[in-house]
């Protein structure tokens, strides 16, 4: 048994630590080295390059109609056309990118939106906390759905309509979450040493107490982003986005609306659905990296 | 206080911060509750400077509360803080100055809570440096950097480690580095020792001892614990229930205690010298007097008058002495329902009581 | 006092935790014997294997943690045979514990006549009426008023629940108890108090005590022999009171004097450095005979005064 034996001497009482060690960014080191989140990060990095190269990929323009009308995939088209003749390949190719860019930036937005209102609340707390709690909760109870559809009717249609809508519904939840955890840091005696040594509010909110909450920024980060590809495309779904553009939400609003759900024609709503899923899989999979690296708990016994 | 101060060698000197009807209370229950606990029930108290001044008290007293209104942490209900002759409170009422915090700094209790655990300890110091101008340009700040640790008695190479890497001695020696990096004239120690392994304690009593003697900073050194209070502190003040009970030459207080409650702590401290046992009857009577007092030696006293609802100050000893001792009139009972081991944790009264 | 039948026995006890790929070895070749009616007080500072070796003698370890020992015998059984039933009638009630922060872990949803009566029902199949009457007593041994059995444990202070639990462990008349840290949390004025408790206990019933800590002045005063062990490594063992006056280890010396005096001159105590620590530290020998009775760890300079 090779198995190194550390006797408790070096690490009883009052021995001095390991003498200059850098420590490594823990978090992306023990992201590499967790296979749940390299597979989550391969599937991820794999969707962002196939939506970057979407334009020199694609086997056409998906917005192009033709008469090769509901064909099922083969070798002219690999997934096959929709009823209007448009290749699904295209379309789902081109699709990435709307929904991509839509889902993280709204994960973005909700995300920073969320850390502010957070750690305003927390940091200064009594009065401010008190408002925008009350603001938070606000936003919190008004049901998202109905929200959503109000205000996706009486804006311009467009990307930006339908991420704004996003985020305006969708920010307090990181917000609650981020608000929590700021409290819990800001009762830390580090947090009051600072302000003791003399350092103003900006410094203690941003460089002492957000560095400790890194991780649970990314998780509230993964959450929103997951959020954002899913309600974008249940708001196209339901025809309130945009529907000239081409995103997996609407190419899912077409297929249902030109009757593919019930001809049984898959191939024209499955790659689209797939993706969605797939990449709110990946999401998730780092998600749980990410929680299993910060609590050791969690952490799955390494064989050997 | 008002013996006159005579022409005397020693003069004491004006003190460096003091205190003047200090009152702290904390709400509790809900957020429209009007129930409120007093942790500091006007506190006068006086930090001499260039010395170090033990605050003595059980956990419950209110002794941190204290600090932290001293650090402008927490905001008194009322009283005043004087530094310089004038009222912190009233010249700095939103909160501490810059220039306040470059002069008052504090080390706290936990040395695993106190030091940010996502920087490195180059970092903190020189946040600290920085923040009060002690030094400037990278070279100065390095120089500085080498100077505090060698001062605080650790090895330059732990400049690059985290936290986490450190052992608790090693930690607060770290946290004390970063209040001389700001060149305060007080630091307030919240039980610096507590939390560290036994072993390790006297080497930080120790660095406080050399700082106050090599650089004159003054110190208020918080405790529970009477033998490093006698150990360090050239004064000691005993809080009991939010307010001052006894006070003077840390060593003449706990050779004569006059005040009952500081000979109960006295007699509770582990002391393997002592001789004879632990006497239950004896206990029994002291805490009755701390509790319900009935009489007070000091009756008759030409300063003060004894008073059961003023918490007049007698004083022990002659005007001689260099440190005046004094002692709050045994008359006076804690008017606030103090949730001290003291009263909670009262033996069962013995049915038969053994002579 | 040596002319007492031993009661403990350990020879060359070792205990190694394992995790994963590492392992650490927390108790490395401790021996030590308690006779009977001795109090054996251990101290050391965390990390430094004390309560590993109070619970490697209950038999609270278990795999893949490994307890090797050339001898564990209590009465001249051996421990580390016992197994099942056996092993449970022997806890309690020869040989019973109260833990660290013991006074914490009462359970909070059962008064604590139930917690003392559970003790008797479990261990000796009492019937409920009887197991109350014991409990009754029980309390009165600890100064608690018996009108208390139905108080929850949140309903008493922090003194009156570790005195709650000192009677559950002694509830059996043990031959042996271990207190592991038992006044550690609380208040020093209480401390006193529930030490002189446990005299009073040791002095009625004549049991044995392993008493864990690291605060050596209370130990000076309860305790007839004490070891000090740092790193696994036991490296002084002598009577109480020549610890207290002679500690010949440097390490021994550090923890006396972490309590300075309250009475007397005030003295510069020197503190134990990291270099001295390390000289030391990194191989400790085993024990040898310095005087009759006091056996020492040889340190690489010779022995500290």
């Amino acid at each position: 048994m090779t198995a190194a034996v550390t006797t408790v001497s070096q690490t009883a009482a009052g021995s001095p630590g390991p003498t200059r060690r850098r420590k490594p960014r823990s978090l992306l080191r023990g992201l590499l080295g967790n296979r749940k989140a390299m597979f989550g990060l391969v599937l991820l990095v794999l969707f962002v390059l196939l939506a970057l190269l979407a334009p020199v990929i694609s086997p056409a323009d998906p917005s192009q109609i033709s008469d090769a009308i509901s064909l099922p995939p083969s070798a002219a088209h690999w997934f096959g056309t929709t009823s209007s003749g448009q290749d699904v390949l295209a379309l789902t190719l081109w699709g990435s990118r709307s929904s991509l860019l839509v889902g993280f930036g709204v994960g973005i937005a909700a995300t920073l939106i969320g850390i502010v209102i957070g750690m305003l609340s927390a940091y200064f707390g009594k009065i401010v906390d008190d408002l925008l709690s009350l603001f938070t909760n606000i936003f919190l109870l008004i049901p998202g759905l109905p929200l959503l559809v109000v205000l996706a009717a009486y804006l311009p249609p467009g990307q930006g309509t339908v991420a704004i809508v996003l985020i305006v519904t969708g920010w307090a939840g990181s917000a609650r979450v981020l608000r929590a955890q700021a409290l819990s840091i800001r009762g830390k005696d580090f947090v009051a040493a600072a302000v003791v040594t003399g350092e103003g509010a900006l410094r203690v909110m941003f460089r002492e107490i957000l560095p400790n909450m890194a991780s649970v920024v990314m998780t509230t980060f993964l959450g929103c982003v997951i959020f954002g590809i899913g309600a974008q495309a249940g708001l196209e779904f339901l025809g309130l986005g945009d529907t000239s553009t081409v995103s997996w939400g609407t190419n899912l609003y077409w297929a249902s609306n030109n009757g593919s759900l019930m001809t049984g024609n898959w191939w024209v709503f499955l790659p689209s659905g797939l993706c969605i899923a797939l990449v709110a899989f990946g999401l998730a999979m780092v998600n749980y990296a990410v929680d299993e690296i910060t609590n050791p708990r969690l952490r799955t016994r390494r064989k050997g | 206080m008002s013996a006159p101060a005579t022409a005397s060698t020693t003069e004491t000197p004006e003190p460096v911060l003091s205190v003047r009807g200090l009152t702290k209370d904390f709400r509790v229950g809900g957020l429209f509750s009007r129930n409120s606990v007093r942790a500091l029930n006007a506190v006068d108290l006086d930090l001499p400077r260039g010395r170090i001044l033990a605050l003595v008290g059980e956990s419950g007293s209110g002794k941190s509360t204290l600090a932290r209104c001293l650090v402008r942490l927490e905001q008194p209900s009322s009283g005043s803080i004087l530094a310089n002759g004038r009222d912190l409170l009233r010249t700095e009422r939103r909160g501490a100055s810059r220039a306040y915090r470059g002069e008052v700094q504090m080390v706290f209790q936990d040395p695993f809570g106190s030091l940010n655990p996502a920087h490195r300890v180059d970092y903190l110091l020189t946040r600290a440096l920085r923040v009060h101008r002690r030094a400037r340009g990278a070279e100065q700040i390095q120089t500085r950097l080498r100077e505090l640790m060698a001062a605080v008695d650790l090895s330059e190479e732990l400049l690059d480690a985290y936290p986490h890497e450190l052992s608790g001695g090693q930690r607060q020696r770290v946290a004390i580095a970063r209040t001389l990096a700001v060149e305060p004239r007080v630091i307030l120690a919240d039980e610096p020792t507590s939390m560290l392994d036994v072993s390790v304690r006297v080497g930080v009593l120790n660095l406080m001892r050399r700082l106050r003697a090599e650089r004159g900073i003054s110190m208020l050194y918080i405790t529970h614990d009477l033998a490093s209070a006698r150990y360090v502190a050239d004064t000691i003040v005993v809080m009991y229930a939010g307010e001052l009970v006894e006070g003077g030459d840390a060593l003449t207080v706990l050779a004569e205690p006059a005040h009952p409650y500081t000979r109960l702590l006295l007699s509770a401290a582990p002391d393997p010298n002592r001789v004879g046992e632990f006497d239950p009857v004896e206990r029994a009577r002291l805490r009755a007097e701390v509790l319900t007092p009935t009489s007070c030696p000091y009756e008759g006293d030409p300063e003060q008058q004894c008073s059961s609802t003023e918490p007049v100050r007698h004083q022990v000893g002659g005007p001689s002495d260099a440190e005046p001792h004094w002692v709050r009139c045994h008359l006076y009972a804690p008017t606030i329902s103090a949730p001290t081991a003291l009263i909670t944790d009262l033996a069962e009264p013995k049915t038969n009581e053994t002579p | 006092m040596s002319n007492l039948n031993t009661l403990l026995d350990i020879k060359n006890l070792c205990v190694t935790y394992r995790g994963g790929a590492r392992e650490l070895r927390a108790v490395d070749g401790v021996s030590f014997s308690i006779a009977e009616g001795e109090v054996l007080g251990l101290a050391g500072e965390s990390g430094c294997g004390k309560s590993t070796v109070a619970n490697a003698i209950m038999r609270l370890l278990k795999p893949p943690t490994e307890i090797t020992a050339d001898a564990l015998h209590f009465e001249q059984r051996d421990l580390l045979a016992l197994e099942g039933r056996k092993l449970r009638s022997f806890r309690w009630r020869e040989i019973a514990m109260v833990f660290q922060s013991a006074m914490n872990s009462l359970n909070p949803v059962l008064t604590v006549g139930e917690q003392l009566a559970d003790v008797f029902t479990t261990h000796e199949r009492m019937g409920r009426r009887e197991a109350r009457d014991r409990s009754a007593d029980l309390l009165r041994l600890v100064d608690i008023d018996p009108g208390r059995l139905k108080a929850y444990p949140h309903q008493l202070s922090g003194g009156m629940r570790q005195r709650v639990v000192i009677a559950m462990a002694v509830a059996l008349r043990p031959k042996l108890l271990i207190m592991d840290e038992p006044t550690t949390a609380l208040d020093v004025v209480v401390q006193q108090e529930i030490m002189a408790q446990i005299k009073g206990l040791q002095r009625q019933f004549g049991f044995s005590v392993l008493f864990i800590s690291h605060d050596m002045s209370l130990m000076v005063e309860l305790s007839d022999r004490i070891g000090v062990m740092y790193a696994g490594r036991l490296v002084e063992m002598a009577p109480a009171r020549t610890i207290f006056t002679r500690p010949l280890h440097p390490y021994t010396n550090a923890l006396m004097n972490a309590f300075p005096p309250l009475s007397g001159p005030r003295v510069e105590l020197t503190a134990l450095d990291d270099e001295t620590r390390a000289a030391w530290s990194s191989h400790i020998p085993d024990l040898t005979e310095a005087t009759p009775g006091h056996w020492v760890a040889p340190t690489p300079e010779g022995s500290h005064a």
